[in-house]
C-alpha cells in the first residue's frame, strides 16, 4: 500500500470513528432531553432500542436528504407499545412534519383515497425546539418473510394495485400533489442516475459498477418514452417489509415520507430488488404475474426501474465506504460487488445466480457486527 | 368498416373500463379498421390500431375543444364513432352529432352517479346523447364478465372464469355487430 492509500485509509478510519462517536453522542444528548418530555406526556422508553444500534449510524451519515432524527420504542401510561419519532435538527423536524402531512393528505386526495392504512398517531408534540410524533406500535404475529409465499404475494400485489389506482393525469392533479409529494418525470430519473454515476466515479477500476451504471444511463436514455408512459402514478419508493407491518390481515404503512408520484414501477422495483436477496421465489412470482397479466410495455418499464434502483443502491453503498472501517468497510465493498452482479444480470433481463447470492449472504453474515445482527432480528 | 373508439380511459389507466376499452379495440381490429381517440398521453400499444391522443394536462375547455376538433377532423376516416360514456367524451360527441352525419354508438361502460349538480347536468347530457345516438349499449352491468381473469402464478389457472370471459365477449361483439350495418 502506498503512502497516499495509507493516508486515505487513515482518514477513512477517523471519519468512521467520528461518525459512530458522533452518532453515540447525539443519541445520548437527545435521550437526556427527550426522556423527561415523554414522561410529562405519560410515555416511557424501552430499555432496548433496536433502531439506534448496528449500522443505523451509517444510514444517517450517507443519506444526503436525511436530517437527524430518532426512531425509538416505548410505551404509554397503560403499557401499550408505541413508536416515537423525535428530532431537534431542523431537517429532521421538517421530515417528521412532512411525513405527517403526507399521511393526512394522501387519503384526502380525490384521486387517491383510502390507499394506505396508517398506525394511529397518539400524540404530536412540539416542545421547545423538539418535535415528537408518537404512533401506536403495530404488533404482528410473524414477520412478512415468515409468512407463506402465497400470502406474501397476495399482500404485495394488493399493495401495488392500491398504489396504481392513484394517478395524477390532469394539470390540476399534478399542481395539487407536486408540492407535497414530489413528481418525477423521465428526465428526473436520468438526472438522478447521472448523480449515481458521479458517486461511483471514486471507486477503483477493479469495480465494474461505474461501467454498469453508464449502461443503465444508456438504457434509460433510449427508453424515456417507456418511463414516461407509466408516469404520474402514486408509488411508495421504499416499499419493503421493514416499512410495513401486517395485523389482522391489514397492511399498515409505517413510513409515508417515501410516497411520490412518478413511474409506477419505482416501488415495484425497490421491492423486487430487495426480494432478489431475501426471497427470490417471491421476486419470480411477481415478475411472472406482470408477464402473464400486463402489457409488454409494462414489463419493460419495470425492468428500467429495476436498473435505476440498483444503480441507486450501488451509489448508496459507495458513499458508505468513506464512513466505514474494518469489517464494516469490507462488508460495504462486498455489497457493492454483489449489487453490481445483480445489476449485470438485470441489464440482460436475467436474475443473479443463486450461488452468487448464497456466497454474498455467507460473507455478509460473517462481517456483520453483533449489534447489527440484533437490529436485523424480525426486521423483515 | 372503419371504427373510431372515443374514450376518456385507456391503459396505462388501470380502471376496469380502461382494460375493457383495450380489449374491445384488440378484438374489433381483427375485422375492422380501428382508431382510438382518447384523453391521455402515451397509450399502451395494440397491434393494428392507430391512436390519436388529447393531452389531459391542459385546461378543461382546451381539451374539450381539442377533442371536438379531432372528432370532426376524423369524420372522413370513420363509418362509426363508438363513444364510451363520460362528460368529457359525451359533450363533444353530442356537439358533433349536430354537424356530421357519421353515426354514433354510445357504449355505457361506466356507471353514472346522478346526484349533485354535476351529476344532474351530466345525466341530462347523457340522455341527450342517447337520443342522438344510433344505438346505446349498456356495458356497465356486465363489465366484470368482460374483464380478463387474472392469472395468478401460484395457483391453478381459473379455466371456468376464462371460458365465461370469452363467452361474454362473443355475446358482446355479436350485439355490437347488429348495430354496425
Amino acid at each position: 500500500m502506498d503512502e497516499a492509500s495509507q493516508g486515505t485509509k487513515a482518514a477513512s478510519i477517523m471519519t468512521s470513528l467520528n461518525n459512530k462517536a458522533v452518532w453515540d453522542l447525539y443519541l445520548q444528548r437527545e435521550l437526556i432531553t427527550l426522556i423527561p418530555i415523554l414522561s410529562r406526556y405519560g410515555f416511557s422508553l424501552d430499555d432496548v432500542q433496536p433502531h439506534t444500534i448496528g449500522e443505523r449510524f451509517l444510514m444517517q451519515a450517507v443519506t444526503t436528504i436525511g436530517g437527524q432524527k430518532l426512531i425509538l420504542r416505548g410505551s404509554d401510561a397503560h403499557g401499550n407499545p408505541v413508536i416515537i419519532k423525535a428530532a431537534r435538527d431542523i431537517v429532521g423536524k421538517a421530515e417528521i412534519k412532512h411525513e405527517r402531512l403526507c399521511r393526512s393528505l394522501i387519503n384526502e386526495l380525490a384521486f387517491a383515497y383510502n390507499i394506505f392504512v396508517a398506525p394511529a398517531e397518539l400524540r404530536f408534540i412540539e416542545d421547545g425546539d423538539i418535535v415528537i410524533s408518537i404512533q401506536l406500535f403495530i404488533d404482528q404475529d410473524i414477520s412478512f418473510l415468515e409468512r407463506p409465499l402465497v400470502e406474501q404475494f397476495s399482500f404485495a400485489l394488493s399493495a401495488f394495485k392500491a398504489q396504481e389506482h392513484s394517478r395524477a393525469t390532469t394539470g390540476g392533479h399534478v399542481r395539487h400533489i407536486s408540492q407535497t409529494f414530489g413528481y418525477k418525470t423521465s428526465s428526473d430519473y436520468l438526472t438522478l442516475c447521472q448523480s449515481f454515476l458521479t458517486s461511483t466515479s471514486s471507486l477503483p477500476t477493479s469495480y465494474p459498477a461505474h461501467t454498469l451504471i453508464e449502461e443503465v444511463i444508456n438504457q434509460l436514455t433510449k427508453n424515456t418514452e417507456r418511463i414516461e408512459q407509466y408516469g404520474g402514478f402514486l408509488t411508495h419508493t421504499d416499499f419493503v417489509p421493514h416499512n410495513f407491518r401486517i395485523k389482522d390481515n391489514r397492511l399498515y404503512l409505517l413510513d409515508f415520507s417515501a410516497i411520490r408520484f412518478g413511474n409506477k414501477h419505482e416501488g415495484w422495483a425497490r421491492f423486487l430488488n430487495f426480494m432478489t436477496l431475501y426471497h427470490p421465489a417471491l421476486e419470480s412470482a411477481l415478475i411472472s404475474y406482470v408477464e402473464m397479466n400486463r402489457a409488454g410495455e409494462e414489463r419493460e418499464s419495470l425492468q428500467l426501474m429495476r436498473l435505476f434502483r440498483l444503480a441507486e443502491l450501488i451509489a448508496y453503498y459507495t458513499k458508505t465506504l468513506t464512513h466505514s472501517e474494518g469489517a464494516l468497510l469490507s462488508l460495504n465493498q462486498t455489497r457493492i460487488q454483489f449489487w453490481s452482479d445483480v445489476l449485470a444480470a438485470e441489464l440482460h433481463n436475467t436474475r443473479v445466480a443463486p450461488t452468487i447470492t448464497a456466497v454474498y449472504q455467507a460473507t455478509r453474515n460473517t462481517l456483520r457486527s453483533a449489534e447489527e445482527k440484533q437490529r436485523q432480528q424480525g426486521l423483515h | 368498416m372503419r371504427l373510431t373508439l372515443v374514450t376518456p380511459l385507456f391503459p396505462p389507466d388501470v380502471y376496469t373500463v380502461a382494460t375493457y376499452h383495450k380489449d374491445l379495440v384488440a378484438r374489433l381490429q381483427e375485422q375492422h379498421t380501428v382508431s382510438v381517440l382518447l384523453y391521455g398521453h402515451l397509450p399502451e400499444h395494440v397491434a393494428g390500431v392507430s391512436f390519436i391522443t388529447i393531452d389531459k394536462r391542459t385546461s378543461t375547455i382546451v381539451r374539450l375543444t381539442n377533442m371536438l376538433v379531432s372528432l370532426f377532423s376524423h369524420r372522413n376516416n370513420t363509418d362509426y364513432y363508438l363513444v364510451t360514456n363520460g362528460p368529457s367524451t359525451e359533450l363533444p360527441a353530442l356537439l358533433l352529432s349536430f354537424i356530421t352525419r357519421t353515426p354514433i354508438i354510445l357504449l355505457a361502460s361506466d356507471t353514472i352517479n346522478p346526484t349533485g349538480t354535476k351529476g344532474k347536468i351530466y345525466t341530462t347530457l347523457h340522455n341527450l346523447l342517447c337520443l342522438r345516438a344510433r344505438a346505446v349499449i349498456v356495458v356497465s352491468g356486465n363489465i366484470a364478465t368482460l374483464t380478463r381473469p387474472e392469472i395468478h402464478p401460484l395457483i391453478t389457472i381459473p379455466q371456468n372464469a376464462v371460458e365465461q370471459y370469452e363467452a361474454a365477449w362473443t355475446k358482446h361483439l355479436r350485439e355490437l355487430k347488429l348495430h354496425l350495418s
